[in-house]
């Protein structure tokens, strides 16, 4: 088990020099660099003498790869560079955001899970009633509004109207976190609603299923036992791939309700050509890519014992 | 038993007979929808760019019924005018995208190999990162403009086509009928434009379907943030990012476009589904 997780971390490394080097050379086409968002945001009027200065200080004018190389001789000796920015080191501005997200991606997940599971379980178990049919509306319309416009309206109706929660930032407890929660689950819980009963509608068509209808067993031994279990499977990727997208941060939802988190952060970065703080962020996107991979595989492995970890390494 | 499996063909002909009704009626409400997006400019009550500053942020009323914006011009007929940017532009972009994730998917899974397996891999890491941050990392370098945003999204979304297209190769190329090409010397082209695709296009139509309506709303979203649609076109996405610091004052000016993207994200979904269902009836919806 610990050779195998020791395999799979060291395919993080040409992971991480790869992607690090796209998003390198992806910048360096972009029109306009650092030295230009930052003197244009500050009102212009700098003469290109001051540019190339602040060009040469950040060693902007170097070529290309002698930038990379340089960047990720810094990151060997743990040494991530500063923010072209504000100038404040990288790592730790980094560091600073993370909490944020993995707080969000914690309660809308939690908050997905409670309104997904039972809800699909409902639907599955009463196919083609009313329930089933609420449901499946529910989630239909779920899937069918974009995440600004439910934000928008929450704001709107829970922030500015009913005054129960701050319209945007952190800084009030958990009252701030409620609506870009809500925001999330809403479309994370309508997607999953659906799948959940997909799943656990093929598995109760499965001819054990039947075996133990005839056997005698109650039905709700048999969904709790055996249909749930196997249908964990399904629900638990889907969770883990979901987990994955949401730590890295949800631009959109973080940048309406200014949450600070990496993905307002790695939005910020881009708009600012800010390449050292795009590196962090593509290096912490590239960890949670393996480290999602990794957990999903050895959870399978736990869930379903017939599937063997090895063959995956 | 000759009544139970009368009884069982009628049913089915009667769930048939309910898919095509289903279909035929999104299929009416969608080509509206495209309909009033392609005549957009003989529709329009007002000048959607027309300036009435003394008539701003007046609330819906009869003579302009959905409200007015910040500038006073007709919401409706931005919102209509609209529909021809936000639909027309989802539409391309899923057309890019279809069309060159099924290629590359198709010419990798008959191919196989090295490339394939390389190509498959840089398609996992797309598939792995947030969309929308990738998207805006790609819209933010070509600069704003609806075209970019289209650009931008074509990028991060072609591998989900791959992959499918990939796989329906995969499971065709070991059909007898398709080593019985090969063995008759038929070259891979023809193999592949005659044989393979038209077993393919099935799935690959009815994800494209599905896709249009996720497409609008990242797409919008772009808009949103800034970096699609720029002032003054009229775009839902960039109407609502407009709207937003008048959000207490005036709700109805997010409220119209919210409401187009809500309405139309989810007539296409609506299609995509029965398509689905009409082309697919195996994977029975229920």
């Amino acid at each position: 088990m610990r050779k195998y997780i020791g395999k799979r971390l060291l395919q993080l490394i040409p992971i991480i020099l790869g992607i690090t080097l796209l998003s390198f050379a992806l910048m360096q086409s972009a029109v306009g660099d650092a030295v230009d968002a930052l003197y244009d945001n500050a009102g212009g009027g700098v003469s290109e003498e001051v540019k190339a200065e602040k060009r040469a200080e950040l060693g902007l004018d170097q070529p290309f790869i002698v930038q990379y190389t340089t960047w990720l001789g810094g990151v060997a000796t743990g040494d991530m560079g500063t923010s072209y920015i504000s100038g404040k080191p990288v790592f730790e501005t980094f560091i600073s955001k993370l909490p944020a997200t993995i707080y969000l991606t914690l309660t809308s997940i939690l908050l997905t899970i409670m309104i997904s599971i039972p809800f699909g379980i409902l639907a599955a178990v009463k196919q083609n009633g009313i329930w089933d049919y609420i449901i499946r509306v529910m989630s239909f319309m779920g899937n069918s509004l974009p995440g600004f416009f439910v934000s928008l309206l929450l704001i709107y109706v829970f922030a500015l109207n009913l005054k129960l929660f701050p319209v945007m930032g952190n800084s009030e407890g958990w009252k701030s976190i409620v609506l870009p929660t809500l925001t999330l689950a809403i479309a994370m819980a309508a997607k999953y609603t659906r799948q959940v009963r997909a799943t656990i509608l093929e598995e109760l068509n499965k001819d054990y299923v039947m075996g133990a209808k005839a056997r005698g067993v109650k039905e709700s031994s048999i969904l709790y036992a055996s249909v749930l279990k196997s249908s964990m499977l399904a629900i638990v990727t889907l969770l883990a791939l979901s987990i994955g997208s949401l730590l890295g941060g949800t631009a959109i939802v973080e940048s309406i309700f200014m949450w600070d988190g990496v993905g307002k952060l790695a939005v910020d970065a881009i708009m600012m050509r800010d390449y050292p703080m795009i590196q962090a962020y593509v290096i912490w996107m590239a960890l949670i890519y393996v480290m999602v991979n990794l957990i999903t595989d050895i959870l399978y492995h736990y869930l379903d014992p017939r599937i063997r970890l090895e063959q995956e390494g | 038993m000759e009544t139970i499996k009368a009884i069982t063909i009628r049913s089915q002909k009667i769930r048939v007979d309910y898919t095509m009704k289903k279909f035929y009626i999104f299929s009416i409400l969608v080509a509206i929808l495209l309909l009033i997006a392609a005549f957009a400019s003989y529709l329009v009550p007002y000048d959607p760019y027309q300036q009435d500053l003394l008539n701003a942020l007046t609330a819906p009323n009869s003579e302009h019924l959905l409200g007015t914006d910040r500038y006073g011009r007709d919401l409706l007929s931005r919102v209509i005018m609209g529909a021809q940017s936000t639909i027309f532009s989802a539409l391309l972009l899923v057309a890019i995208v279809s069309i060159l994730g099924t290629v590359v998917g198709v010419f990798c899974g008959y191919t196989g190999g090295k490339i394939d397996s390389w190509i498959m891999r840089i398609s996992d890491v797309f598939l792995a990162f947030p969309g929308m941050v990738f998207a805006i990392a790609v819209a933010g370098i070509l600069g704003g403009g609806i075209m970019n945003a289209v650009v931008a999204l074509a990028c991060i979304s072609w591998p989900k086509f791959a992959r499918l297209a990939r796989s329906q190769v995969l499971s065709i190329k070991t059909m007898p009928y398709i080593s019985a090409a090969q063995l008759s010397g038929s070259k891979p082209i023809k193999i592949i434009f005659k044989h393979i695709t038209p077993n393919i296009i099935g799935p690959i139509l009815v994800t494209a379907t599905l896709d249009i309506g996720t497409m609008m709303m990242e797409l919008a979203g772009l808009s949103f943030l800034g970096l699609g649609a720029m002032p003054p076109i009229a775009e839902w996405g960039s109407m609502m990012s407009d709207g937003r610091s008048m959000l207490q004052t005036a709700p109805w000016v997010i409220l119209a476009p919210g409401c187009a993207i809500f309405i139309s994200v989810m007539l296409f979904n609506l299609l995509g589904d029965t398509v689905r269902d009409v082309l697919d009836p195996k994977t029975k919806k229920d």
